[in-house]
């Protein structure tokens, strides 16, 4: 293989197709076949530029037009399996210039490492086999500062990585808007658990409900729900829900284009994503733990009456101040008589006295008295855009929720907190 | 809602303690575990995570650990258990062991007292006790721990037997456990100490050693380089290893030595249990009986025992001892146990050589009788006595020197495969 290509172009094809091997599930894995997973492919001819990763997790496949105009030169095709990290920083450290890929073939391909391939039932080995070496060189052409480098990598087997097909089986699910994914996984990307061995309380559903397209996350306690706009669904054809795990959807956000639509099909424990230039390939969990997460119907056809609507600044101008004492909980006072709100806060441990602060002038629909959890209503309000907010509350108390006036797209459930600190209080 | 029980106070041994909560999680597959720490995680968010409920009505586990001994935070575990939601479950478990029971009161210590009986007090609560790890000194009851175990797995075990695996595990009640659930999938029905020191895990001091001199008796090369090589990637060093050879080369001398002096084949090995026990003129008496033995040698035993052996039987003059005797507390009645026994008196002095337990002491002989005599029957009687003794001298001298080049010379490996080419070699010239 032999390619001429300007960096930025490089860099954009690795930023896209390197995600998988570039992440710390790869760059951390201690496999026998950890030197591929670290590794990208890139594949050459007259007509695509390809960059390909994969990990157990996820793979993906980024391909461009190989056009001379866009900086792309294939002198000879072919194909090269290079170590993602130490590329992607030669590419990066490059600057602005050509850049030279060139594949030297050994004579003969040494081993550099053997493993069991414990899938086959007759064990046979495996070897991982460097095939050549991947010469790079760079060449700045500025009038006053022509600098040239040099530097080779190892080139494993291409053939030693398993082809991916890239959902011909599967079933389509949804098409939405690249932006409003990313839009979606910043409303209720701060909800999930860093970490879940259950694995569906770090994950973000995908649910249909009343031919709505909702992404869900919850950490048991609280819910976030992102009503994606109808106007920029192109078509929901199932309504099998998706779970995909939030750290992997972050990847996919990263690499979308958010002016494309983007494309989620499911397959045999698999989810398709699919825009153009772009295929990925995420592992999903099995169908037990998909239907571990509750249907968000549960919260959308609950009846919420009005409670309040605040001024967002002022509502969380009373949260950030008793959160001095207790982040965890507080007590909400509503009065209707005269139209306030006390937010008064207790601290276990003995460590601090209690704290209170006051809005008033508000318009309030009842009295109530209830217990919430500030951090969380914090976290809620990060993401409201709205300027006014509006607290609505169920018939038995036991959760609020939280919506902007302006924005019904996201719409945030809290549960109460029982604490008995509060009953004198 | 699921049967379990809250709130639960779990304390006591690590690994059984953990196990409880695995068999919990297994059993109830539908409940949603949330995990505190009650050291690094702030009261309020704990009593905040207890104190809400799942949206979608599913029922919580909240589990908390690593409590750390402070009055603030037991008081507030105790209130927290008292005020928990019925619908969440409370778990506190003492990961950090820090709840402490008196030895001999088997009382919880005064610290915890009134945080563990205020939880047992409340309505459904269930205090989970896992005991303190086991110590030599309950060399008893650990005994009967592990023969429990066994029997309940539906295996035998011989005390003798239940004593070498605790030698070989050591007596971590965690340690022991999965080691004899472990053992029990492929075990016999009735345990052997061939298979505890095939299988068992070697975690104590001994064990190394216990493993190690079974290896040479099975007079296999490969099976000792194949052991040392396990030690010695373990961590362990040479010189650790060589002095075991050693000592099993001393033992085998000492065998043959009885064997060559007319000694009976089935008296060897108790004779050999009796190295190291003082007055060796005594314990090595052939006309004596062995209790007889013990009765005369009681005498001899302490400083002014051995002082007095010394010099009234043996003639050696007081003056040449330099031993300063410090004033010695009224010597206490010999302690009567239940049964109205009079307790043994120790007559092993210290440091000295003994065999730990009897079937190494069996394993030794029957490797000189079985490996190296009887395979040389066809030699007269007295010029085999003469070979086989002197066999056993020139492997002891071998290693011994062997052992002095480990310490000072520069190739380990090579010494200590010396060494074992030795020791388990049973030709004789």
């Amino acid at each position: 293989m032999k390619v001429c290509i300007k960096q930025s172009m490089l860099m954009e094809s690795l930023n896209k197709g390197a995600v998988a091997a570039l992440s710390d599930d790869a760059q951390q894995d201690t496999s026998t076949h950890a030197l591929l997973i670290k590794s990208i492919k890139i594949t050459a001819d007259d007509k695509n530029f390809v960059v390909e990763s994969g990990t157990n997790f996820m793979t993906v496949k980024y391909s461009v037009a190989s056009k001379e105009e866009d900086g792309i030169s294939v002198k000879e095709s072919g194909c090269v399996v290079v170590p993602a990290k130490e590329f992607y920083e030669w590419t990066k450290n490059s600057g602005d210039s050509n850049l030279k890929i060139e594949l030297h073939k050994l004579p003969n391909p040494e081993v550099v490492n053997t493993v069991e391939d414990s899938e086959t039932d007759d064990s046979r080995k495996m070897t991982i086999k460097k095939i050549g070496v991947v010469k790079l060189s760079t060449a700045k052409k500025e009038k006053s500062n022509k600098t040239a480098g040099v530097w080779e990598l190892p080139c494993y087997n291409p053939s030693e990585l398993k082809e991916i097909i890239y959902g011909t089986k599967s079933e389509k699910q949804f098409e939405i808007g690249g932006s409003q994914l990313i839009d979606a996984l910043s409303n209720v990307g701060f909800v999930p658990l860093a970490k879940d061995w259950e694995k569906y309380m770090d994950s973000i559903s995908i649910q249909v409900h009343d031919k709505n397209l909702y992404f869900a996350a919850t950490d048991g306690t609280r819910c976030a729900l992102y009503k994606v706009p109808k106007d920029e669904i192109v078509e929901i054809q199932s309504e099998k829900p998706l779970l995909i795990p939030k750290s992997i959807l972050e990847r996919v956000a990263k690499v979308i284009n958010k002016d494309d639509k983007v494309s989620f099909s499911y397959s045999e424990d698999r989810i398709y994503v699919t825009q153009p230039h772009l295929k990925m390939r995420l592992a999903s969990p099995d169908k037990t733990v998909i239907d571990k997460f509750p249907n968000i119907k549960l919260l959308l056809e609950k009846k919420y009456v009005d409670l309040v609507e605040m001024n967002r600044a002022c509502l969380n101008d009373l949260l950030i101040y008793v959160s001095i004492v207790n982040s965890s909980s507080a007590l909400f006072t509503f009065k209707k008589e005269d139209n306030t709100l006390i937010v008064k806060a207790v601290s276990d441990g003995g460590k601090y006295s209690p704290i209170a602060k006051k809005a008033d002038s508000l318009d309030l629909s009842q009295d109530a008295r209830l217990i919430w959890n500030v951090g969380h209503l914090i976290d809620g309000l990060k993401v409201a855009k709205s300027d006014n907010i509006m607290l609505k509350i169920p018939e038995n108390l036991k959760s609020v929720k939280v919506m902007g006036k302006d924005n019904e797209n996201l719409i945030y459930f809290c549960m109460v907190v029982e604490n008995h600190n509060y009953d004198d209080v | 809602m699921s049967s379990i029980p809250s709130p639960i106070l779990l304390f006591g041994d690590l690994y059984v303690s953990k196990n409880n909560i695995l068999a919990a999680k297994r059993k109830y597959p539908n409940l949603v575990w949330v995990i505190k720490s009650a050291t690094k995680d702030s009261l309020n968010d704990i009593r905040a995570v207890v104190g809400t409920s799942s949206w979608d009505d599913s029922e919580k586990v909240v589990l908390i650990q690593e409590l750390p001994n402070r009055k603030n935070v037991r008081e507030f575990l105790l209130d927290l258990a008292k005020n928990c939601p019925a619908k969440n479950k409370l778990i506190i478990w003492d990961s950090n062991n820090e709840i402490g029971v008196d030895h001999k009161t088997q009382t919880i210590e005064k610290t915890w007292a009134e945080f563990v009986s205020g939880i047992n007090q409340i309505q459904g609560a269930k205090v989970i006790n896992n005991g303190d790890q086991l110590t030599e000194k309950d060399s008893i009851d650990s005994v009967n721990i592990v023969i429990k175990k066994f029997e309940n797995e539906g295996k035998v075990i011989e005390p003798r037997d239940a004593k070498l695996m605790l030698s070989i595990v050591g007596y971590d009640r965690g340690m022991i456990e999965s080691e004899i659930k472990k053992m029990c999938l492929t075990a016999p029905d009735h345990i052997t100490p061939q298979f505890i020191l095939d299988n068992a895990f070697p975690t104590s001091k001994e064990s190394l050693f216990y493993k190690m001199a079974n290896a040479m008796d099975s007079g296999s090369y490969e099976s000792c380089i194949d052991m040392v090589e396990r030690f010695l990637s373990g961590g362990t060093n040479h010189n650790f290893i060589a002095e075991i050879v050693v000592k099993k080369a001393r033992w085998q001398l000492a065998a043959t030595h009885l064997w060559y002096s007319g000694l009976d084949w089935s008296n060897i090995s108790g004779k050999l249990m009796e190295m190291g026990k003082f007055p060796s003129a005594i314990w090595h008496d052939f006309q004596i009986g062995s209790s007889e033995k013990k009765v005369q040698s009681e005498t001899y035993q302490g400083p002014k025992g051995i002082l007095g052996y010394l010099s009234e039987n043996q003639g050696i003059p007081e003056r040449i001892f330099k031993i300063k005797i410090e004033e010695e507390k009224e010597p206490k009645e010999p302690k009567k146990s239940k049964d109205g026994k009079t307790a043994k008196v120790k007559t092993t002095r210290k440091g000295a050589e003994v065999i730990p337990m009897s079937f190494m002491a069996d394993q030794t002989v029957d490797f000189v009788k079985n490996r190296i005599v009887n395979a040389n029957r066809e030699i007269p009687l007295d010029d085999l006595k003469e070979r086989v003794l002197n066999r056993a001298i020139k492997v002891y001298i071998f290693v011994q020197n062997k052992l002095s080049e480990i310490r000072y010379g520069e190739n380990p490996d090579q010494d200590l495969q010396e060494m074992l080419a030795a020791i388990v070699n049973t030709r004789i010239i």
